[in-house]
């Protein structure tokens, strides 16, 4: 059961392979055999497991699900890593490294200088993210029903809303739509990334990054590297369209816009996003920046850093404390849940202070009945323990991470700055965190641990750590 | 006229006695046994045992003959299915009681076309509603509404430190066009003279112009600052209603509901008005949640004796107005003993709706008060005994007081020489032994 649902998930990232594969014999570059070893490979096994081990049982059990999308996320990227192996650009680690940077969107990247890259690797790494982004299990879910078994279990652990907002009442359906919109997004992500001067292929590649919240580039200076006001705003239109929940393109389309501008979440993410473009702004202001640029760069890196993006177009790294500490709260509060951003997610961020709120409201009025509220519908208290749990989870991974890197010999600070950017999936953060240098030079062991903090990251905690709870596994 | 009614508890027995008392023939059926007895013991009325809902009783209580079927049993299924059933054998008119605002939406033809009932009585909003409007106007104690809001008749308790205090009714600073039409004294309704002299403790009803309201009040009140804190006991369905008007009057609102699961029920129904669960009684809880400086406490909860212990007890800890409700008869004189300010009685507010129903056409709006004194809003018609000649000169009840007329839009408070002419829209108020003669006096 298990073995036919990873496997076919593995078959689909093969397929996605053989886009860089046409690329690679069209352009040339004699990277063709190192993508279609593992395409055709990954297709022989989806075959396989799809055909020998179908079972014929509607039933998924909670376990199963957890397991299946771990797996299929470690599978598909243990895949993607082989072309960087074959086509002899890393070394195994770091390409299996490399390309969970991709899967998760983290974005984290070990290669200093893509412009001496073969264009159809650097086509595969933003695939890799754009595939990553809609989740491979959202293909996942459009590809189930053909296996045999519902995956509405599936989508709930795969999407891990706070607040599950079902779309419609067939999980098929629901997946159509949002591939739907997040294609319509991406194409029009290029349309206006080539209107902008970009060449095609470096539009392309940008315009899945982009929506994919992903934040690999093409070019060493990142979006800087274009030095266009015109492609900084698309992008970072894309960025802010991305890290929006993609229900309310669906509620959008369905003409209910006025209800989708409502929702509270998409208001503060708004909000926070403002507020960060203000504080960013004034500072560079501030420090003799003319009035554009200051609010140009501000901006920008404000969207790119809360949506966990990454891409860069000015060093926000010497913009002075106050600005730093803004943009890495904004890091760690991240996007909206039902996005493809990071972060702990807008609406557990909303939950979290009104709770504490409450908490100290009790004190004066101990027999208060304190109802969660979130856009005029109450949480069921059961979800309030799990946002408890959930952030507490993610404090105590950060301080267990920050101290496993230190055992590696690194300062506090990179270390906790790099657990910090995978686990917000953003891959950048403060210092040398998030130069390729810094990644490439870690020991294979830390970045294994990092590897597995995207992943904890992009799955939101509760899915990965329950595979390493005894009780998974016991009969 | 004759009329079944179906369900004798407070709300049904009630509206019995007031139909009787009208000269209608009334039919009252119940399945409680002990309750049949007791009610046929007090009433002048044909009190039969058996479900008022099944078609077989209804025919037995000769539902064809009647002119109108009237459901209040305490459930709401039972009295739909007494109006479709009635409906069916014919009844022209039908009332029903209803407390489940699913079965009844005032925009929807359902209830009237579907459901069969014609008028629906919803007595928890009636209630919000009444302690509402009480709190918009401060300082008095019940506000009623006639001639489509333009006139209002405002009921206030005089303190020892009223001006009006052992005033002359003549010599009452009051604002122009008002007029106080009736005093409340223990319990009895006087209708005022001009050397009646005024008391500290009197109940006294002015009418005037609803704009004018909060003017008029103020000259006969000392405290009349407007309330903004208002803490409701009870989050059934009126404490609900309530707290959602008052929440849109920028009322703060704190409810206290004992039940845990119904007091979160109330909260996700609420913006933002403060649920509170706990029991409501403890002088600590209270005085935690500052009731002392609250500007009213609501009592209504499904039990009378909480609802007055709670007023009283709120009042004796500092609250400022104490409001109970009330269902039970019984209860009523002694609120005035034990320090609470206004009751409001779902029982009174039922009969009188159902008063206003039967008598739909021939006046415009009657109001009960506890006292038995009646508020009539009616129409001059073209040939009655009033018309053409001056108020001074009708041989007019010594019990009842022409308020107020409203003449092509005009407001007037009329003296013994204004003449009424037909088509005036007129405020009489009325002890309930003039009531008969009152009607008299303005019959075609």
């Amino acid at each position: 059961m298990v073995l036919s649902a990873v496997g076919v998930v593995i078959g689909a990232g093969g397929a996605v392979m053989l886009v860089p594969l046409v690329y690679s014999l069209v352009a040339g570059d004699g990277n063709s055999l190192a993508f279609a070893l593992p395409a055709f490979g990954a297709l022989l096994f989806g075959a396989c497991a799809f055909v020998f081990a179908r079972v014929q049982s509607t039933y998924v059990s909670g376990r199963d699900v957890y397991l299946i999308v771990v797996l299929s996320w470690v599978g598909v990227g243990l895949v993607g890593c082989l072309p960087f192996i074959i086509s002899g650009l890393l070394g195994p680690m770091d390409a299996f490294f490399e390309s969970m940077a991709g899967f998760t969107t983290t974005g984290a990247s070990v290669i200093a200088t893509p412009e001496e890259v073969a264009p159809s690797l650097l086509l595969w790494r933003s695939l890799s993210q754009w595939a990553g982004g809609i989740g491979i299990v959202l293909l996942f879910v459009t590809i189930a029903p053909l296996v045999g078994f519902g995956s509405t279990q599936l989508y709930s652990a795969e999407a891990a809303d706070p607040v599950p907002e079902r779309l419609t009442s067939r999980i098929r359906d629901t997946a159509t739509i949002l591939a739907g919109v997040y294609c319509g997004l991406t194409l029009g992500g290029v349309v206006a990334l080539s209107v902008a001067g970009m060449d095609p292929f470096d539009a392309v590649n940008h315009a899945m990054t982009t929506v994919s919240t992903g934040g690999f580039s093409t070019r060493s200076g990142s979006i800087a590297a274009f030095d266009s006001p015109a492609i900084e705003v698309f992008v970072a239109i894309g960025m802010l369209l991305s890290g929006a929940n993609f229900a309310l393109y669906f509620q959008a389309a369905r003409g209910r816009l006025g209800r989708a501008l409502g929702n509270v979440e998409l208001i503060v993410y708004l909000a926070l996003i403002a507020a960060g473009t203000l504080i960013t702004a004034a500072v560079l202001y501030e420090g003799g920046s003319r009035f554009p640029l200051a609010l140009r760069d501000g901006m920008f890196q404000t969207v790119s850093l809360s949506t966990g993006t990454g891409f860069v177009t000015a060093d926000w790294k010497a913009w002075g404390s106050l600005s730093q500490g803004v943009l890495l709260l904004l890091m760690g509060i991240g996007a909206c849940a039902g996005s493809t951003g990071g972060g702990i997610k807008v609406v557990r961020f909303v939950l979290l202070v009104r709770h504490a709120w409450q908490e100290v409201f009790r004190l004066l009025h101990p027999q208060a009945v304190t109802l969660l509220k979130f856009g005029g519908r109450v949480i069921p208290e059961r979800l309030r323990t799990a946002f408890l749990g959930f952030f507490f989870l993610y404090v105590a991974a950060l301080v267990v991470g920050t101290l496993l890197m230190t055992l590696h010999g690194l300062p506090l600070g990179p270390a906790f700055g790099s657990v910090f950017s995978c686990l917000s999936i953003s891959g950048t953060a403060l210092g040398p965190v998030g130069d390729a240098s810094f990644f490439a030079e870690l020991p294979g062991s830390a970045k294994v641990i990092l590897t597995l903090y995207m992943l904890l990251g992009r799955l939101e905690l509760f899915t990965v750590l329950v595979l390493l709870t005894p009780e998974f596994w016991r009969r | 006229m004759r009329v079944v009614i179906v369900g004798a508890g407070e709300v049904g027995t009630n509206a019995a006695r007031m139909l009787s008392g009208e000269g209608h023939r009334v039919v009252v059926i119940d399945q409680n046994e002990g309750l049949v007895e007791r009610t046929s013991q007090h009433l002048d009325a044909l009190v039969m045992q058996g479900n008022g809902a099944s078609p077989r009783v209804l025919r037995e209580a000769e539902v064809e003959k009647s002119d109108l079927l009237v459901a209040v049993t305490n459930t709401d299924e039972v009295n739909i299915v007494a109006c479709l059933a009635a409906k069916s054998q014919g009844v022209p008119r039908t009332v029903a009681r209803i407390h489940n605002p699913d079965y009844h939406d005032p925009k929807k033809p359902f209830s009237k076309d579907i459901l069969g009932m014609d008028f629906v009585i919803r007595t928890e909003q009636m209630v919000a509603d009444e302690i509402s409007s009480v709190l918009l106007v401060p300082g008095a104690v019940n506000v009623e509404t006639f001639a489509d809001g333009t006139i209002e008749v405002v009921e206030v308790v005089l303190k020892e430190d009223s001006p009006a205090v052992g005033q002359a009714v003549r010599d009452v600073n009051l604002p122009e066009r008002s007029l106080i039409v009736g005093v409340v004294r223990h319990g009895e309704t006087l209708i005022p003279k001009g050397d009646t002299v005024l008391e500290a403790r009197d109940h006294v009803f002015m009418i005037c112009e609803r704009r004018r309201v909060s003017e008029v009040v103020g000259a006969v009140v000392t405290d009349a600052s407007p309330v903004r804190d208002a803490m409701i006991l009870g989050g059934g369905r009126i404490g609900l209603l309530l707290a959602l008007s008052l929440e849109k009057m920028g009322i703060s609102v704190k409810v206290i509901e004992r039940d845990a699961g119904r007091a979160r029920q109330v909260a996700a129904e609420l913006r933002r008005s403060l649920v509170l669960n706990d029991e409501g009684v403890s002088r600590e809880f209270l005085l935690q949640e500052r009731v002392d400086r609250m500007d009213a406490f609501i009592a209504v909860t499904p039990d009378d004796r909480t609802n007055l212990l709670a007023a009283m007890n709120a009042r004796h800890l500092g609250a400022g107005l104490t409001i109970a409700g009330i269902s039970r008869a019984e209860f009523s004189p002694l609120s005035e003993a034990l320090g609470v300010d206004i009751t409001i009685s779902p029982r009174l507010l039922a009969a009188g709706a159902i008063l206003r129903f039967v008598r739909r056409g021939e006046i415009a709006a009657v109001t009960l008060l506890e006292s038995g004194a009646q508020m009539i809003d009616l129409y001059v018609p073209e040939k009655c005994q009033v018309v053409g000649r001056p108020l001074a000169a009708v041989d007019f009840p010594r019990g009842a007081i022409v308020g107020a007329v409203l003449r092509e839009g005009e407001f007037v408070v009329p003296t013994g020489k204004d003449v009424l002419e037909a088509g005036d829209e007129v405020v009489v108020f009325s002890v309930g032994s003039a009531v008969d003669e009152v009607e008299r006096l303005f019959a075609p």
